[in-house]
C-alpha cells in the first residue's frame, strides 16, 4: 500500500516537474522575439526559426540552465533585439527613466502653480 | 464604361478640391467671395465625396477589375459583405472613407446653430484646408480610381484575416473618432484666432469631443476584440506600434475631455486645453497615417509606402508648426487667472491629466525608442509588453486613487480628512474584499493588490454616486455618464490585472483519441476533418470538453486555407463564460501524425469587455446630454 | 519669465520630432546588425556533406579572409546567389566554406552536382542548431571570417553589385 502511494507520489512529482518546466518554457517563449516575423514572439509564431529556438530553449531548460543563462545565450547570438523587454543598460537609460522624470516634473509644476 | 467612371470619379475629387479651396479663400477674404455661402460649398464637398465613395462601392460590388484597387483587393467569388467591406480594407479606400467622414463632420458643423458666424467661419476654413490637403493626397498619391491596362479575368482578393464582420465596421467607427478630433482641433484654432477660449467655447466643443472620444474608444475596443479572437494568440492587447498609435490619441483625448469640463465649469486651464486639442488631433493623424508610411512596422500593417509617408509627414508638420506658432503668439491672451484650491476637484483633474501625459509619454517612448536607437546608434531593440506594464502599472494606482477621490471633492478647497471619513465605509468594504481576494487566490504582488483595491473603491464609489443623486434630484442625468464610465474603467482595470495573473496556458501535440488536461477540464480529441466552404477549405478538429466525466461543450478550432490570395489562417474556438473564457487554437500540423494545440483559460474576459462597454456608453451619455444643454445657459 | 519661453516648447518639440521622423522614413529598419561581428567563430563540428572529414570552426581560422555561406537546396534565392559564389571562388580565388542549413543530404548533393561546387568543404547542419549558434536568421547568409574572427555578415543573397562593392573590397583590403 505504502509502496503504491510512493510510486504515485513519485509519478506526481515527475509530472509536476514537467508541468513546471512547461510553464517556464512558455514564459520564456513570450520573452523572445520571433526574428523573422514582424513584432511577434516565438510563442505566437510557427516560423521555422521560431520553432527551432523553442526547441533549443526547451532543451536548455531540461539541461538545467537558468532563464538568465538562456537569455544571455540568445542575446550573445542575436543581440538585445531578440528580447521582448529591453534590458537596463547604457542604451536604455532614457527609455526606463524618462517616465519617472516626467512624473516628477509634473508633480513639481502642479505644486508650484498651487502655491503661488 | 470603366473609362467613363474613371473620368466622372476623378472629376468629383477635383470638384471637392476646388470647393474646399474656394471655401478657404472665401473665409479668409470675405470681400472677394461673398456668394455662394459656406453651406452651399459644404454641400458640394459632401455630395462630391459621397458620390465618389458610392462609385467605389459599386466598382467593388460589380468586381470591375479594370480598376487597380478592385483588382488588388477583391475577388469575384468573395462573399458580398466582404466585397463591400473590401472598399475600406485597403489604403486608398480607407482614405476615401476618412475624407467622407471629415466632409460629413464639416457639413454638420456648418449647419449647426447657436454659434457666432465669425467663429463658425474660421472653424470651417481650417476644416476646408484640411479637406483640401487630404483630397489632394488622395488624388495625386493614392488615387482609388486608377485604371490598369490589362484585362484581368479575376482579382487577387482580400487578405483573409481581414474578411471578418467586426473588421468591416472597425475602421469606420475608429475614423469617426479620429475625424471628430479634427473638428475639435479646428475649433481650438478658431478659439486661438478670436482669442475667445472660454466657457462658451467649452460648451460648443463638448458634444463633439465627447462623441469623438466615445467612438474612438469603441473603435479601439473593436480592434482589440478582433485581435483577441482572430489572430489566435490568446491576447487582446499586444502593445504593437499600430495599437499604440490608436491608444495615444485616446489618452490625450481622455485628458482633453476632462479639461473641457473644468474649462466650462471654472474657466481655467485655457492654454493647456488648447495644447491637448492640438495634440489629440495630431496623434490621430499619426494613428491614421504614420501606420501606412512604413515607419512603424507591425502585425496590423497591411499597406505601407514611404513616398506617401513623406507627404503625410510634411502635412502633419505644417499643421503643427502653424498651430503651435499661433499658440506661442496668442497663448497669453487666452489665459485668465482663476485660482483653484489646493485640495479641490480641479487639482485632482490636473493631477490625473499629468498622469495621463506620463502614460502617453511611456507609450510614445516605447513606440519610438527602437526607431531612435536604430537611426542614431545602428542598434536594434525590441520594446515589448513588459516594458509598458511595468512602467504604467504604478501610475495606474495613483490614477485610480485620484479618479476615486476627485469627484468627491468640491471645486474650492476641501478638507481631505473629512472626505476620507465620509467615505470610510467604501474604504473598509474595498479593503475587506481585496484582502479576501488576495488570500483566497494567493495574490501577493503589491502592485496588483493596490490596483484591485483602488479599482474596487472606484467602482463602488462611482456606482453609489449615481444612485445617491437619483434620490435627491435630477443631477443624476448629468453625472450618469461620468459615473458609468468611471465604474467601467475600474472594472476594466480589475479585469486586466486578474486576467494577467490567472491566465493559464498549455501546449500539446495531440493525436486523435488523446485526452488533454487543462485545470479541471479534460479535452478529448474526437476527430479531425476537412471542410469545404465557398471561399476556403479548412481542417477542423473536434475536441469534447468534459468536467467530472460530463460533456460540457465541443470545441472546433480550425485551420483555413484560402486560395484568393493564398493564405493560411488559424481560427480559435472560444467558449465565453461569465468568469472565464476557454480558448483553443490549433497550429499547422508539423507532420501528419499529430497537431499542435494550444489551450488557454482566460479569466474575466467577458467582464473586461463589459467594463469597456460601460466606458463607451458613459461617453455617449455624456455627449448626448451635453448636446441638449448647450443652448440652456 | 519662465512661461514666456515655455510657450515655445511645443513648437520646438514638434520640429525636433519631425526631423527625427523624416530621417526614420528613409532608414531601412529591416537591416540587422549581428552582435557576432568582431567575435570569434563559435566552436562547432558538422558532418561533411561529401567526405569524411568534419567541418569545424578550426577550418575557418586561416589568416586570409574566407567566406562561410549558409545555404539550402530548398531556398530559391540561394540558387540565384550560387552563380556569384562560383565567380568568387573561381575568378577571385576566394576560399568559400558551405553550411548546408536544414536540408536533405541527397537534395543538397544534387543541387551541388547540378550547379557546380564553389565550396572548399560543406558541413551539413540538419538540425539548424549550429546556425543558431552563428546567429543565422535564414538562408542565404554569408560571413567573412579572418583569423577565426567574424569580420562581416551579409544577410540575404549576394548580388553582383554587392559582391563588387562590399564583399570584394573587404577581402582585398584586409
Amino acid at each position: 500500500m505504502i509502496n503504491t502511494i510512493k510510486i504515485f507520489l513519485l509519478l506526481f512529482l515527475l509530472q509536476s516537474n514537467t508541468i513546471a518546466e512547461d510553464i517556464r518554457a512558455i514564459e520564456l517563449f513570450k520573452e523572445v522575439r520571433c526574428l523573422v516575423c514582424q513584432g511577434q514572439t516565438i510563442h505566437e509564431s510557427n516560423a521555422e526559426l521560431a520553432e527551432d529556438i523553442k526547441k533549443l530553449i526547451r532543451e536548455k531548460i531540461s539541461q538545467g540552465e537558468t532563464d538568465h543563462q538562456i537569455k544571455e545565450y540568445l542575446v550573445e547570438k542575436y543581440g538585445d533585439w531578440i528580447l521582448m523587454t529591453p534590458p537596463f543598460n547604457s542604451l536604455t537609460y532614457i527609455l526606463w527613466s524618462f517616465p519617472f522624470l516626467i512624473l516628477i516634473i509634473g508633480a513639481f509644476a502642479i505644486y508650484r502653480q498651487k502655491r503661488s | 464604361m470603366s473609362l467613363y467612371i474613371f473620368y466622372i470619379s476623378n472629376f468629383l475629387l477635383l470638384l471637392c478640391l476646388t470647393a474646399s479651396l474656394i471655401q478657404f479663400g472665401k473665409i479668409i477674404n470675405n470681400k472677394i467671395f461673398t456668394r455662394p455661402g459656406v453651406i452651399v460649398l459644404a454641400y458640394v464637398q459632401l455630395i462630391s465625396i459621397l458620390l465618389s465613395f458610392l462609385i467605389l462601392i459599386y466598382l467593388f460590388l460589380i468586381s470591375d477589375f479594370n480598376f487597380d484597387l478592385v483588382y488588388f483587393n477583391s475577388h469575384s467569388e468573395k462573399p458580398l459583405i466582404y466585397k463591400f467591406s473590401g472598399v475600406w480594407g485597403n489604403h486608398e479606400g480607407s482614405m476615401l472613407l476618412w475624407i467622407l467622414i471629415l466632409v460629413l463632420f464639416n457639413f454638420l458643423f456648418a449647419l449647426s446653430r447657436r454659434i457666432s458666424e465669425r467663429f463658425k467661419e474660421i472653424t470651417v476654413a481650417v476644416q476646408s484646408i484640411m479637406i483640401f490637403g487630404f483630397v489632394a493626397f488622395l488624388f495625386f498619391l493614392s488615387n482609388p480610381f486608377a485604371l490598369n491596362q490589362n484585362n484581368f479575368f479575376d482579382g487577387i482578393g482580400l487578405n483573409p484575416i481581414l474578411q471578418d464582420p467586426l473588421l468591416a465596421i472597425h475602421p469606420p467607427v475608429l475614423y469617426v473618432g479620429y475625424v471628430g478630433f479634427s473638428l475639435v482641433f479646428s475649433l481650438a484654432i478658431a478659439g486661438l484666432i478670436t482669442k475667445e477660449v472660454d466657457q462658451q467655447w467649452a460648451s460648443i466643443v463638448k458634444p463633439w469631443v465627447f462623441s469623438a472620444w466615445a467612438f474612438l474608444t469603441a473603435g479601439i475596443a473593436l480592434g482589440s476584440f478582433w485581435a483577441y479572437y482572430e489572430l489566435g494568440w490568446g491576447g487582446y492587447w499586444f502593445w504593437d506600434p499600430v495599437e499604440n498609435a490608436s491608444l495615444m490619441p485616446w489618452i490625450a483625448a481622455t485628458a482633453l475631455i476632462h479639461c473641457v469640463l473644468i474649462l466650462q465649469k471654472r474657466n481655467v486651464m485655457q492654454s493647456w486645453t488648447i495644447i491637448l486639442a492640438i495634440l489629440t488631433f495630431s496623434l490621430s493623424l499619426v494613428g491614421t497615417f504614420l501606420v501606412r508610411s512604413g515607419i512603424l512596422n507591425s502585425v496590423h500593417t497591411f499597406a505601407s509606402d514611404p513616398g506617401r509617408g513623406l507627404f503625410i509627414l510634411l502635412f502633419i508638420f505644417l499643421i503643427l508648426v502653424f498651430s503651435f506658432s499661433l499658440f506661442a503668439y496668442n497663448s497669453e491672451k487666452i489665459n485668465k487667472i482663476n485660482s483653484m484650491g489646493l485640495v479641490s476637484r480641479g487639482t485632482g483633474i490636473q493631477v490625473n491629466n499629468w498622469l495621463l501625459i506620463t502614460i502617453l509619454t511611456i507609450v510614445f517612448l516605447g513606440t519610438m525608442y527602437p526607431l531612435a536607437t536604430d537611426l542614431l546608434l545602428n542598434k536594434s531593440l525590441t520594446v515589448g509588453p513588459k516594458y509598458y506594464s511595468t512602467t504604467i502599472a504604478p501610475i495606474i494606482i495613483l490614477f485610480l486613487f485620484f479618479m476615486f477621490i476627485s469627484p468627491r471633492l468640491g471645486w474650492t478647497d476641501t478638507k481631505l480628512y473629512k472626505i476620507i471619513i465620509q467615505l470610510r465605509y467604501f474604504i473598509i468594504t474595498s479593503l475587506t474584499i481585496t484582502l479576501i481576494i488576495s488570500l483566497y487566490f494567493e495574490l501577493f504582488n503589491l502592485t496588483e493588490i493596490l490596483i484591485i483595491f483602488f479599482s474596487l473603491l472606484l467602482v463602488i464609489s462611482s456606482m453609489t454616486a449615481s444612485i445617491n443623486f437619483n434620490k435627491q434630484n435630477i443631477l443624476v442625468r448629468t453625472n450618469l455618464g461620468q459615473n458609468l464610465a468611471h465604474a467601467g474603467f475600474g472594472i476594466l482595470m480589475m479585469a486586466v490585472v486578474s486576467n494577467a495573473v490567472y491566465s493559464e496556458e498549455r501546449i500539446y501535440n495531440a493525436k486523435v483519441g488523446d485526452n488533454l488536461q487543462l485545470q479541471k477540464y479534460i479535452f478529448s480529441f474526437d476527430k479531425i476533418e476537412q471542410v469545404e466552404e465557398s471561399n476556403y477549405n479548412s481542417l477542423k478538429a473536434y475536441f469534447l470538453m468534459k468536467k467530472d466525466g460530463k460533456l460540457i461543450d465541443t470545441f472546433t478550432p480550425e485551420i483555413r486555407f484560402y486560395s484568393n490570395p493564398p493564405t493560411i489562417t488559424s481560427e480559435a474556438s472560444i467558449l465565453h463564460k461569465f468568469f472565464s473564457d476557454i480558448y483553443l487554437v490549433m497550429n499547422v500540423p508539423q507532420d501528419q501524425q499529430s497537431i499542435s494545440v494550444r489551450m488557454h483559460i482566460k479569466p474575466f474576459m467577458t467582464i473586461l469587455w463589459l467594463g469597456t462597454l460601460m466606458i463607451i456608453i458613459g461617453g455617449i451619455i455624456s455627449a448626448s446630454i451635453r448636446i441638449g444643454r448647450v443652448g440652456e445657459k | 519669465m519662465k512661461s514666456k519661453h515655455l510657450k515655445f516648447l511645443p513648437l520646438v518639440l514638434i520640429i525636433l520630432l519631425s526631423i527625427f521622423l523624416f530621417f526614420s522614413l528613409n532608414n531601412d529598419t529591416s537591416k540587422l546588425s549581428s552582435p557576432l561581428v568582431g567575435k570569434k567563430v563559435p566552436e562547432f563540428s558538422l558532418p561533411n556533406l561529401f567526405g569524411q572529414e568534419e567541418l569545424t570552426n578550426l577550418d575557418l581560422s586561416s589568416e586570409n579572409p574566407i567566406l562561410l555561406n549558409v545555404w539550402s537546396s530548398w531556398c530559391i534565392p540561394c540558387r540565384a546567389e550560387h552563380d556569384i559564389l562560383m565567380v568568387l571562388s573561381e575568378l577571385y580565388e576566394v576560399e568559400i566554406f558551405g553550411l548546408n542549413y536544414k536540408d536533405n543530404n541527397e537534395e543538397a548533393k544534387n543541387f551541388i552536382n547540378d550547379l557546380g561546387n564553389p565550396f572548399v568543404k560543406i558541413g551539413s547542419d540538419n538540425s539548424g542548431r549550429t546556425a543558431i549558434d552563428l546567429g543565422v536568421y535564414g538562408v542565404p547568409e554569408t560571413y567573412i571570417i579572418a583569423n577565426g574572427i567574424i569580420i562581416y555578415k551579409h544577410i540575404g543573397p549576394i548580388h553582383m553589385n554587392e559582391m563588387e562593392e562590399k564583399i570584394l573590397p573587404i577581402i582585398q583590403n584586409y
